[in-house]
């Protein structure tokens, strides 16, 4: 069975985000912005989700270039 | 060859009136092509806020300005384009930084060519937090003395400012020998680029500046209302601004990731789309070209005023250390006068008299009648050069 949880990535800083899922997508990682889910933070912040499964790989993209970011598993409702 | 219209002046092309802009250091005025493109194709077609929402158009507006940052930190040798911050102007980054590291009592040593988006700054601070500011003094030529600056440096001198090249004289100052001094002292060196940021080479991976205000619309060539200030990294001023910046919203305090840090409320994305592809084409044609050119129309400018009786000009007299700006004054006349009969009756558009700096002008004994400064730029062509050069023969 396929593993169907993802993660979403919150961001400290806008251009983080911008340049973030700019990095992923070049990478080759599948991935979509969107508003930060108010369960995860009540912040207005712009996400990134990514798979579960590119979890690992993602975090050590983007420690790479310097980027201030938690990533935390969501399931959407 | 242009010829006398209604009114008593020259007409160019098709009798439409003649205009030599000859007053880029204020601003270039013919932008490239792609920058006119690039804003109008953002305010048709992308037209929304950056960071408000992460729909395509939001996140193409984030990306114009990403990539505005990127290019600009290339430009500058700067490697993480985070230290890039924009705002409306080099006086806006100016302010930043100035009123950003100055604490009650600190003290500050500055040229004696400083614009008054130094100067005033300056002054309200000594007002507000009993600031104490030095000025090093300048050669007759407009060049710091840096055996004089060092001279003024004390255990309470937090900042040094310096222009990369007055706007007064177009001098080319030492920053490179200031940076190292300052370096060395453990003071923060503010430059002021307005003058040379796109029109002479600078790395600042190789020089040590901790601070640089830049203007994206006279040498970068972008749009006005676009500038901003480089903040190495471990130099913390306070922000100018505080307000909203699309992250971190559950916080009434402002955030401290740079640059969401200093650069609160909608940015001028259109003015940022312009910059980013007047970039674009900086970065084709080369800033070494871009100085090369200017060096060419300044040694026109240089032998042509010391050709003409009754011209003193107040700056280098070499092109090696002038920026392309050329200040003047003429025996026996009011400079006011002859930049209005040069304006009226032959479109040329020049500068006449403090150029927004009394210091500058006390500094090489113009003031206060000031002098007319003629500036070219990328765009700036030799016929204009001799044109003007021409019709002040004349007078």
């Amino acid at each position: 069975m396929a593993e169907r949880r993802q993660c979403v990535v919150i961001f400290e800083s806008t251009y983080d985000a911008t340049c973030s899922a700019r990095l992923a997508k070049n990478a080759g990682f599948e991935i979509r912005m969107l508003p930060v889910p108010r369960k995860l933070s009540s912040d207005c912040n712009m996400g990134m989700v990514i798979a579960f499964l590119d979890k690992a790989q993602v975090a050590s993209l983007l420690e790479k270039h310097d980027v201030e970011c938690r990533i935390v598993e969501w399931s959407p409702e | 060859m242009p010829s006398i219209g209604i009114g008593g002046q020259e007409t160019g092309i098709g009798g439409n009136p003649l205009l030599v802009y000859l007053n880029n250091a204020a601003t270039s005025r013919k932008k490239p092509e792609c920058v006119y493109q690039a804003m109008d194709s953002f305010m048709r077609d992308v037209g929304v806020s950056p960071y408000r929402s992460v729909d395509s158009p939001a996140m193409e507006a984030a990306g114009i300005i990403a990539d505005a940052r990127t290019k600009l930190a290339c430009l500058f040798g700067v490697e993480d384009a985070r230290q890039i911050v924009f705002g409306g102007s080099c006086t806006e980054g100016l302010n930043l930084a100035i009123k950003g590291i100055l604490q009650p009592a600190d003290h500050v040593v500055i040229t004696s060519l400083e614009h008054n988006s130094v100067m005033r700054p300056l002054s309200a601070l000594i007002q507000e937090r009993g600031i104490a500011v030095s000025r090093a003094k300048v050669d007759s030529e407009g060049r710091t003395d840096m055996s004089d600056l060092e001279s003024l440096l004390t255990g309470k001198t937090r900042l040094v400012v310096m222009p990369h090249a007055s706007n007064v004289t177009g001098t080319i100052q030492p920053v490179e020998d200031c940076a190292e001094l300052c370096r060395r002292k453990g003071v923060p060196l503010l430059v002021d680029a307005a003058q040379t940021a796109g029109c002479l080479p600078l790395d600042l991976g190789t020089v040590p500046i901790d601070m640089l205000a830049f203007s994206g619309h006279k040498g970068l060539m972008g749009p006005q209302g676009v500038g901003g200030l480089y903040i190495r990294k471990g130099v913390d001023p306070k922000p100018l601004k505080h307000g909203g910046t699309g992250s971190n919203s559950a916080s009434e305090k402002q955030p401290g990731s740079v640059p969401d840090r200093y650069e609160s409320g909608t940015p001028n994305t259109p003015g940022l789309a312009g910059l980013s592809a007047a970039l674009d084409y900086i970065g084709t044609v080369t800033v070494q070209a871009i100085r090369a050119g200017i060096i060419e129309l300044g040694n026109i400018m240089l032998d042509g005023l010391r050709g003409i009786d009754g011209v003193t000009l107040h700056g280098p007299s070499s092109m090696a250390d002038n920026v392309g700006v050329f200040s003047f004054t003429m025996a026996s006349r009011d400079i006011a006068e002859v930049a209005d009969h040069l304006q009226h009756r032959h479109g040329i558009i020049a500068r006449v008299g403090l150029q927004c700096s009394p210091a500058a002008h006390k500094a090489i004994g113009t003031f206060p009648d000031g002098t007319l400064r003629v500036s070219v730029g990328h765009h700036s062509m030799i016929e204009e050069v001799e044109y003007f050069l021409q019709k002040l023969e004349e007078m």
